[in-house]
């Protein structure tokens, strides 16, 4: 009988293991094998240090879509946060430390509008965030004639260039926020009303707390961490170009979702699974040199399968 | 209530008017005839895109891949032509395929798998954009026969060619809506799917047709301007995908699905492009034309939901 529970729990714990995983463990034997140069510290590095503005924006995108919205803003979201900064930076002579919140108040603002457009407007979220997308394109564009901002101060690439410890500090700012969201939905009162509304609204409003208030706070959050990817990656490039951040909202849901975090399930950790597996594949296309413009199709169709086969298989074991 | 939809249906109509108005009032040049045929013709890629889109949203669903449809069609098309110099026909005909496969694999997604619509055609739109980029690489297409380019150019009886494919098309959809059983069991979809199973209509296949005719319509659109414009590019539908979305949910079409229709589509699809229009005469730059369909793809929404509350608590 031992053996039987033992065997059981055994399966369990393999059938907890979520599909990403799988699938994750895969291709880095793939690509490992197609080319040894997958495998080098070197490229590691460069692969994290490289996804590190996609793991920022998928810890803000991550507690919208727990509460069950959907977020598609965030890509030019963090674009206009950071064509807002250069301009503050190369116009005006606030202090690096001053200019440095402007992109957090821009992504904190769109996340208020995203915020009040799905919780007090009633919206479909992907709707209102589509919309916000548009205009924050709009203005990206229109600001500066659709022109790049460059000539940003030597000192502010020390941000994004820069490492401490040995370890870039991208890298820093992307466990940061991976911290901030592991902790704000496990530990924190907030997360509990987070995980309640896409679990079952309905039965946290009967409790009496403002569950529109939450939701607000979801799309604040995720606009915060857009603001700030959009201070790594402006450092990083030194300017800011109003087109940076396109596609950037796809992976982001796609890192969501592929770790399995919809409505009501799914958390920080099964979120930088997701993440990886976009990198790890992006980034393994990039060392077999398959052109960028092949490179998005791959992607698009290796997603949206994923996406597909996590789903059939969720139904499955509903079963 | 009839009457009060009466009021409802014809606030759009003079919000078009109101907007006309205006920009009249502004820059007298909006009224001249040939202004008047080209902001229809503009209009005809948009309206007949939008045809699918309602389609679509009737069932309860959304295509957000209209866009990259549109895009993947037109450079397919444009390959054939240019790069293999199929016969142009062939070359059209394949592009709408293109379209209808899209369609095939978005209404597979949503009525078998059972993703959200959303999810789902958010997917093929990032689908559809790669495949566009690696077939067309990075040089677009351009110099198209003669013969295709009249889909775009063509003018019959002092109206361009687009005109007449766009009238032709609404009145399908129109009948296609009013007077078939499939287009009655799309409306009995949307409204309520339960009810539509237990009466025997088949719901996936409902919803798989109307994935289908959105992806046709949204290839359709892609050749009626490629054809006008003598070239394709990789980001030729990506503008297209908010007014597609904004154009049937201001004239009416409820984004919860079962109600609304094509009349409502058009004047929601004329007032987009007249507002562009009058953006453009008033010499307001483009870019900024990106801000305001955002604005009012959000407000319109909006006052979808309002209404929608406001007739339910009546």
């Amino acid at each position: 009988m031992s053996i039987g529970t033992r065997k059981r729990t055994l399966q369990s714990a393999l059938v907890r293991i979520p599909p990403v995983v799988w699938a994750l463990l895969a291709m880095v034997v793939f690509f490992a094998r197609m080319d040894p140069r997958f495998l080098t510290l070197s490229n590691v590095a460069n692969l994290f240090t490289q996804g590190s503005i996609l793991m920022i924006l998928c810890m803000g995108v991550v507690v919208v879509s727990i509460a069950g919205g959907i977020e598609l803003s965030v890509g030019a979201v963090m674009t206009l946060a950071g064509m807002l900064m250069a301009w503050v930076l190369v116009n005006t002579g606030l202090p690096i430390a001053l200019a440095l919140l402007v992109p957090l108040v821009v992504g904190a603002l769109c996340g208020i509008l995203n915020g009040i457009f799905v919780a007090r407007m009633n919206i479909p979220s992907f709707i209102a965030t589509l919309g916000t997308q548009g205009m924050a394109i709009g203005l990206c564009l229109g600001m500066n004639k659709g022109n790049v901002i460059a000539g940003l101060p030597p000192a502010v690439g020390n941000i994004g260039g820069g490492s401490w410890l040995g370890v870039p500090v991208p890298i820093w700012v992307s466990v940061v926020a991976f911290a901030s969201s592991f902790i704000l939905l496990r530990f924190t009162p907030f997360g509990l009303y987070v995980y309640a509304i896409g679990g079952n609204e309905q039965a946290l409003k009967l409790t009496g707390r403002p569950s529109w208030w939450y939701k607000i706070l979801t799309f604040v959050y995720a606009g915060l961490m857009a603001g700030l990817a959009a201070i790594i990656i402006t450092s990083r490039n030194m300017t800011a170009q109003p087109t940076v951040g396109l596609g950037m909202e796809f992976e982001a849901f796609s890192g969501t979702v592929l770790g399995g975090c919809v409505a009501g399930r799914g958390g920080a950790v099964e979120t930088t699974l997701g993440v990886l597996f976009i990198l790890v594949l992006r980034n393994g296309l990039n060392v077999m040199g398959v052109p960028t413009y092949y490179q998005l199709a791959i992607i698009g169709t290796a997603l949206i399968s994923a996406i597909v086969v996590s789903v059939v298989l969720e139904q499955r074991m509903a079963r | 209530m009839r009457i009060k939809a009466f009021l409802l249906q014809f606030s759009r109509v003079l919000a078009l008017l109101v907007l006309c108005i205006v920009i009249t009032a502004l820059n007298p040049n909006f009224l001249k005839s040939s202004n008047i045929i080209n902001v229809v013709r503009q209009a005809a890629p948009q309206i007949i895109m939008s045809m699918g889109m309602t389609i679509v949203l009737l069932t309860g669903g959304i295509d957000l891949s209209v866009g990259s449809v549109m895009t993947l069609a037109s450079v397919v098309t444009g390959y054939f032509l240019t790069q293999a110099h199929w016969p142009w026909p062939l070359a059209l005909a394949i592009g709408l395929g293109v379209g209808a496969v899209s369609g095939v694999i978005s209404g597979l997604l949503v009525a078998k798998v059972k993703l959200p619509s959303a999810v789902a055609t958010y997917g093929m739109l990032w689908i559809d954009r790669g495949l566009a980029f690696a077939i067309m690489g990075p040089a677009p297409f351009f110099g198209f026969p003669d013969g295709y380019r009249y889909i775009g150019r063509g003018i019959i009886l002092e109206i361009p060619v687009p005109i007449w494919i766009m009238a032709a098309i609404v009145l399908l959809v129109f009948l296609f809506l009013k007077y078939t059983t499939l287009g009655r069991s799309v409306y009995a979809v949307g409204a309520n799917p339960p009810a539509a199973r237990a009466s025997g209509i088949r719901v996936d296949r409902t919803l798989m047709l109307a994935f289908i005719l959105s992806g046709v319509l949204a290839a359709l659109a892609g050749q009626v301007l490629c054809a006008r414009m003598n070239a394709v590019d990789q980001s030729v539908g990506e503008p297209y995908l908010l007014p597609a979305i904004a154009s049937p949910v201001m004239g009416g079409t409820s984004m919860t699905g079962g109600v609304g229709g094509v009349g409502g589509t058009v004047v929601g699809s004329l007032i987009m492009v007249v507002l562009a229009n009058g953006m453009n005469l008033l010499s307001i730059s483009s870019l900024w034309q990106q801000f305001a369909i955002g604005l009012v793809v959000v407000l319109a929404v909006w006052l979808d939901v309002v209404l929608k509350r406001s007739t339910s608590r009546a």
